[in-house]
């Protein structure tokens, strides 16, 4: 008994000991990681005076918004056509996976061959179409657990009662649906706020479409600054919030 | 009317329905009665536009719906889930149906409070399907169907998801609503009680056919063939084959009695156990003797199980309670008409 408190201790840790290091650092007033010259705000102060750090961060936004929006549109639709369609084919079921399995450095590469072989320009709308490609498979997992345990005769006795298809899935469908269409945006909102590999290889040339991760990995080259460690903090923080929200309307839906 | 001409449907190489024909009078409480696969759900899913069939017509007061969407016929089903929409309460779920038409919501209102008053659903209006008790979810699922004033109201085995003494009293409701509302009812059901009680007519199916459409009362006292006779009620049966009947006593007594006449044929028997007497009385006019297996206890009558002379095997013969304390192995004299057996 012992033993497994003190290994989940470990574990926990391991886990968040490096996050916790980075957000204790953020209020270090002596901006070096090795020496602790007392709790400052400093970092922050001059984080909120960056316009570059701005710059990226809208762009984040922007491409965390539309990438989201258009991918929970045709994830939602792609769920709905699985799951109400009974496609109970391999092939289906596969390609819809595959872009949450595939490793983020090889779907890099190869959109952008993709886009260069179609002569695209790049920008933020290249990694927009890039993020809904791989958020289209994460919001359809989602959407498609709502459906565990929907039972498919309330369809018909919708249709039975005088509604069409489209009256069907606005007034029936999507309602029941909803929270795990919720929970699957801002799953895929999270995701685009954290994409770097991805965003870096479809962001063309120039700094007008850099994304948060990527200025932070720019900024990296030249060592750590504790205002790096004051933008995680808030990134880390606005990443929880979502996903703990997401968990809980999954959770939730599950019960109901 | 609701006529069902040359129906046919298969699924794959199963071929589910062949070859129906029906014809369902307007204020009818008609049931479709069989076991299960019997293709019983698929006639009712047809009707009710959910399935196409591969041919045949339905033809309702004139009007050919064959290949009408569910959606605008005037048929509608009461499902076996209930199929309540889970994100809306009663009220909601009620309306939805009108709202779907061109009515004013004034008369939508109207329509919705008087059919919550007839099925008693009055102080349930906020509550969610989830927070409803079986019979009352049944009752929502009837009234969002009646509200929309159907001309036939299709039942999927409506009272299966019922336990024992709910069941008994919602029989006894939807036949009260059935006369109420005048409108035609068509109940898919595996349970013959529920058929016998509640229907107008029955039609027994079995394989995709229809074997047998009458009144329960006929349907009862005059079974079709052996299928039907076994499905409807408790029948005993006894098999007459002509190629012993030189040497089998039972068979013997059988062509004496005149009840088979053609000793060659080869048929089966079968007699209910209500039309066996138990009597000293020799005015019935066939005799066998019987001995006494078990005794089973049914309130109050008796079911006498026991083992007859006539080659039936194991009969089951009912008895008043005079024969409550009656020993088991003792032998007793069965008497019947002639006329009770069925040939088949």
């Amino acid at each position: 008994m012992k033993f497994n408190k003190l290994y989940l201790l470990l574990l926990f840790c391991f886990l968040y000991m490096p996050i916790v290091v980075l957000i204790s650092l953020s209020f270090n007033k002596s901006g070096l990681p090795t020496v602790w010259g007392g709790f400052s705000f400093e970092w922050y102060v001059k984080l909120f005076q960056n316009e570059k750090i701005f710059k990226a961060l809208t762009n984040t936004l922007i491409v965390a918004t539309v990438s989201t929006l258009i991918a929970s549109t045709i994830g939602t639709l792609l769920a709905v056509g699985i799951e109400l369609k009974k496609v109970r084919n391999n092939i289906i079921e596969g390609t819809v996976f595959i872009p949450m399995i595939i490793p983020d450095i090889v779907m890099a590469i190869s959109l952008l061959s993709f886009f260069t072989l179609i002569q695209f320009t790049l920008g933020l709308h290249s990694i927009i179409i890039s993020h809904v490609v791989f958020n289209i498979a994460f919001v359809c997992a989602v959407v498609r657990t709502r459906f565990n345990h929907f039972d498919h005769s309330i369809i018909e006795a919708s249709y039975d009662l005088g509604a069409k298809n489209i009256v069907t899935f606005i007034k029936i469908t999507l309602p029941i649906i909803f929270p795990g269409v919720l929970a699957g945006s801002l799953l895929a909102f999270t995701l685009s706020v954290d994409e770097f590999i991805i965003a870096f290889f479809t962001a063309g040339a120039g700094s007008s479409s850099t994304t948060l991760p990527m200025l932070i990995y720019s900024m990296i080259r030249f060592g750590v600054t504790p205002e790096i460690n004051a933008l995680s903090t808030f990134i880390i923080l606005f990443s929880f919030i979502i996903l703990f929200t997401s968990l809980r309307l999954n959770k939730e839906s599950v019960i109901s | 009317m609701l006529r069902i001409s040359n129906i046919s449907k298969s699924f794959g190489i199963v071929k589910a329905l062949d070859n129906i024909n029906l014809e369902i009078d307007n204020g009818e409480f008609f049931s479709l009665l069989g076991p299960s696969g019997c293709g019983k759900t698929t006639l009712l899913r047809i009707i009710s536009g959910f399935e196409l069939p591969d041919n045949g017509e339905i033809i309702l007061n004139e009007q050919n719906i064959t290949n009408t969407k569910p959606y605008n016929r005037p048929t509608n089903l009461l499902f076996q889930s209930y199929a309540l929409f889970p994100h809306l309460n009663v009220i909601q779920n009620i309306s939805y149906g009108l709202q779907r038409e061109k009515i004013s919501k004034i008369e939508i209102d109207k329509r919705v409070n008087a059919i919550m008053e007839k099925t008693s659903l009055n102080g349930l209006q906020d509550r969610k399907p989830i927070e409803l008790s079986g019979g009352q979810m049944q009752r929502v699922a009837l009234a969002r169907c009646l509200v929309k004033e159907p001309k036939i109201l299709l039942l999927d085995e409506p009272l299966s998801a019922l336990d024992k003494s709910l069941k008994e009293k919602m029989k006894i409701e939807l036949k009260k609503i059935q006369k109420d509302f005048k409108t035609t009812f068509i109940m898919v059901t595996h349970d013959q009680d529920e058929a016998l009680v509640l229907a107008d007519k029955i039609a027994v199916m079995d394989n995709g056919e229809i074997i047998q459409v009458d009144s329960p009362k006929i349907l009862y006292s005059s079974p079709k063939n052996y299928f039907v006779a076994n499905f409807i009620g408790k029948m005993n049966f006894i098999e007459f084959n002509a190629s012993n009947n030189e040497t089998n006593t039972a068979n013997k007594k059988l062509l004496n009695s005149g009840i088979i006449k053609d000793k060659n044929s080869k048929s089966i028997l079968g007699i209910r156990p209500e039309d066996i007497y138990l009597t000293i009385n020799e005015t019935l006019n066939f005799e066998f003797e019987a001995e006494i297996i078990h005794v089973a206890y049914h309130g109050q009558e008796v079911e006498l199980i026991a083992k007859s002379d006539l080659g039936f095997g194991e009969i089951s013969i009912k008895a008043d309670k005079s024969f409550h304390n009656v020993e088991k192995n003792s032998k007793i004299s069965c008497f019947c008409n002639i006329n009770s057996f069925k040939i088949y």
